[in-house]
């Protein structure tokens, strides 16, 4: 029991994959996502040196360039041309 | 100059390849060339290019996103990996070989080399790009990709 009391918190759940490796989604992450039954997700899965694989589960948006750019802003508040310039300046970097 | 002479110049262009300039321009709200970076990046998920981009401007992409949490990391990953049009293309020998000829060729800098060989080698039409130093250094390769400085349309 506690293990599951532990497992169980407002945003992380433990779940059992399916016999075909199906999750539920609970109807609280459901609604936080705005997603509902039929609604389409993107899973993404990473592996990160050091940390372990890890898979993303994410509303399909109506825009990827909408949703992708909403990411991205803030990175480069100098600019596309001169944040380029900067990271691939760290090429030549010697340590 | 402005978007339509972006349009213009693109006519006839059916594969493209963005670097990683332009997804950044398409973001940064005070960047001058952000309405013509936005509506290439949204002209590609309409279906207007096929879009070929490399792994560097994916790592590009996602080095900011990493910066601030792994989860932003990951959701760009996923963005990229499902944007509509849009092909990754790994770094593999034949392209490493390409890369390493096109850096000797323009002195452009390998990670420049390596988005530029990808474009060459995937068979795009064009390559917009967000780098001056390009429009000297890689004549060389206007004859096999036209290569489309963004300031030049939308400074």
């Amino acid at each position: 029991m506690k293990a599951r009391a532990q497992a169980q918190t407002d945003t992380t759940r433990e779940v059992k994959l399916s016999s075909n490796r199906q999750v539920g989604l609970p109807a609280e992450f459901a609604r936080e996502l705005g997603v509902k039954p039929g609604g389409k997700l993107i899973q993404t899965l990473v592996r990160l040196p050091g940390f372990g694989t890890v898979v993303l589960l994410m509303p399909k948006p109506e825009s990827h360039a909408k949703a992708l750019a909403a990411l991205i802003a803030g990175d480069a508040p100098e600019g596309g041309e001169a944040y380029v310039r900067k990271l691939r300046r760290e090429w030549r970097k010697r340590g | 100059m402005s978007l339509a002479s972006l349009q213009r110049r693109l006519e006839g262009v059916t594969q493209l390849s963005l670097d990683t300039g332009v997804f950044i321009a398409a973001a940064e709200e005070k960047d001058p060339r952000r309405e013509c970076a936005a509506w290439l990046t949204r002209a590609v998920e309409q279906g207007r290019f096929r879009c070929t981009i490399s792994v560097i401007n994916v790592a590009e992409i996602l080095a900011g996103g990493f910066a601030r949490s792994v989860s932003d990391g990951l959701a760009r990953k996923g963005h990229l990996e499902t944007f509509a049009n849009v092909t990754i293309v790994p770094l593999l020998l034949d392209l490493a070989t390409s890369a390493a000829h096109v850096r000797s060729v323009t002195k452009l800098p390998l990670p420049d080399s390596i988005v530029l060989a990808t474009a060459i080698e995937a068979g795009c039409d064009a390559i917009v790009h967000t780098d001056l130093d390009w429009v000297s250094r890689a004549k060389t390769y206007r004859q096999t990709i036209q290569m489309i400085y963004l300031g030049d349309h939308c400074p």
